[in-house]
């Protein structure tokens, strides 16, 4: 093959002799690639944020200060997950009660619907991409691993044309085969990784919101007990 | 409305670290991997030289018309290297240098002979005076004071005499070795020309050779790989094998392909070996012969089968 005649074969004329579906693959790959690390960071950026927000909002709430003027501080500021739950919570219940004829039972049922809603809501955007992460995290090897068994079959293929076979002649093509898995791998290993962490840290965050709701219920309850 | 003005610069920020993460891997690639594969290219290329005769006919076995044509191209740009030790500036230093030397040694005869009549009238003076001598001893002893300082002087004029002939002397052997230098030089570039030439010679016999060696010799060649081919898949290498032993059978085979005998012709040196081959070619028994007559003549009644272990090594030329 032409590039065993070349006296230095570096990756980039690797890449460059490659055959045509090996070069697809290997597009294919670095756009996964590139996609997945901008929704790592994204992901990371926005994870960072919410935890600090909820961090920030739980201190508050629990330092005891008054639920009403907690609720108008939050309608004015940028808002973390939690804080949104709060207000829809919060929102509901004052609406209920201003209407009469609704038992506490029914107002504290219609706040914990808003804060189920609200809390959805926020899980979903908290959740977005990571699907595409774990697809690529899972797949990315098995499409690396296609273009190199391609090159291979083609470096075989090329074989079959000459009368005395050496190592030399199929060893260019093999290893422009093996790039393909080369990169499939660097585009999974990191999307792996980042699934899982995210995953995990997207969990103690729901953990964290639902105890928040029971909790915040529980006040509700207490607060309709006293003004009833 | 919220999210989306927070979402534009984590997104941006995002992308251009995506950006710089490739970024760093494509240079880490690129300049952490760089392999070089010189040896095996120059071994490859001592390989096809080594075989060329044999195996270049093989590799081409239709296309006839594509090995006459790089041929024709090569003769023409080896003429080129002849020129070129011709007008190599190899005579040129020569006359340089001897130059150089040959003005050294003229000035330096000059000063020897000026100072030597000095010399010579010196102590001729005193040599006439002391005759006249005898006479008064303020003489005598200005003339003693006279003959000692001459005689000072001759010995510091003989001993700058003796510095210069020393001097005259080591320039005449450096001269002496400068010519034997380039007398040595210049055989040396002689024994390369003709080196060259004859290395140009046997190129062009080569050549001419292969250019001689038409479809027959093709084809003749094709089916010696298949036979080889064959044999090889027969072969069991004993595991103490050193190098690439070359052992060389007579077959004789039947129209047919089958093997008849078998005779050892020239040993490898190892008889494990040998006995190997020997078993190989009778179990590869009906050998593929080729169809036309005449191609076939080169292998039916006894062909001679050399066989190497080491397929990707150049093989030992018997």
């Amino acid at each position: 093959m032409t590039p065993a005649l070349t006296p230095d074969l570096s990756i980039l004329q690797l890449v460059v002799h490659a055959s045509l579906p090996v070069k697809l693959v290997l597009a294919l790959l670095l756009a996964a690639s590139f996609m997945s690390w901008w929704y790592i960071f994204l992901k990371m950026f926005a994870l960072k944020r919410a935890v600090k927000m909820t961090d920030h909002f739980e201190r508050e709430f629990w330092a005891g200060a008054d639920l009403q003027h907690l609720y108008q501080k939050v309608g004015k500021q940028g808002a973390g997950e939690m804080e949104r739950i709060f207000e829809a919570g919060f929102g509901e219940f004052l609406k209920l009660n201003r209407q009469p004829g609704v038992g506490s039972q029914a107002v504290l049922e219609g706040a914990r619907r808003a804060m189920k809603a609200a809390f959805q809501r926020e899980m979903d955007g908290l959740e977005a991409h990571l699907p595409f992460l774990a697809t690529v995290g899972s797949v990315s090897p098995y499409v690396g691993l296609f273009g190199t068994v391609w090159g291979i079959m083609l470096a075989f293929h090329g074989l079959s044309t000459v009368a005395q076979a050496t190592l030399a002649q199929v060893a260019p093509g093999i290893a422009e085969a093996l790039v393909a898995t080369a990169m499939g791998l660097f585009a999974a290993i990191p999307a792996v990784v980042a699934y899982n962490r995210y995953t995990h840290d997207i969990d103690r965050l729901t953990t964290r919101m639902e105890s928040f709701m029971e909790e915040f219920s529980n006040i509700l309850q207490r607060q309709a007990a006293r003004a009833a | 409305m919220n999210p989306a003005l927070d979402w534009r610069g984590p997104e941006w920020k995002s992308g251009l670290l995506a950006f710089a993460v490739h970024l760093l891997f494509f240079l880490l690639l690129v300049f952490g991997l760089s392999w070089h594969v010189e040896d095996n290219s120059a071994a490859v290329q001592a390989q096809i030289w080594n075989s060329l005769p044999a195996a270049k006919p093989v590799r081409h076995p239709e296309p006839k018309a594509v090995v006459p044509a790089p041929h024709p191209p090569e003769p023409a740009p080896k003429p080129q290297p002849i020129p070129k030790p011709q007008p190599i500036p190899k005579p040129q230093p020569i006359p340089k240098p001897q130059p150089a030397p040959e003005p050294k040694p003229q000035p330096k005869p000059q000063p020897e002979p000026r100072r030597k009549p000095v010399s010579e009238t010196h102590p001729a003076v005193p040599a006439l005076k002391q005759p006249d001598i005898g006479l008064d001893k303020k003489r005598q002893e200005a003339l003693r004071q006279q003959l000692l300082q001459d005689q000072r002087e001759q010995v510091r004029l003989m001993a700058q005499q003796a510095a210069q002939e020393k001097l005259a002397l080591q320039k005449q052997r450096r001269e002496r070795e400068l010519k034997e230098l380039l007398a040595l030089q210049q055989r040396q570039d002689n024994m390369v020309d003709s080196s060259l030439n004859r290395d140009l010679h046997t190129l062009r016999e080569q050549q001419a050779a292969a250019l001689a060696a038409s479809r027959l010799n093709a084809l003749v060649g094709k089916y010696k790989e298949i036979i080889a081919q064959k044999v090889r898949g027969f072969v069991r290498i004993p595991p103490d094998i050193k190098g690439n032993p070359q052992a060389v059978f007579r077959v004789s085979v039947l129209p047919t392909g089958d093997v008849t005998a078998v005779v050892l012709q020239h040993s490898s040196g190892n008889p494990v070996y040998d006995q190997a081959v020997r078993w190989a070619i009778q179990a590869a028994s009906p050998l593929p012969l080729p169809d036309d007559p005449r191609v076939a003549s080169q292998f039916q009644p006894t062909m001679e089968f050399s066989f190497c272990p080491r397929e990707h090594l150049a093989c030992p030329s018997p």
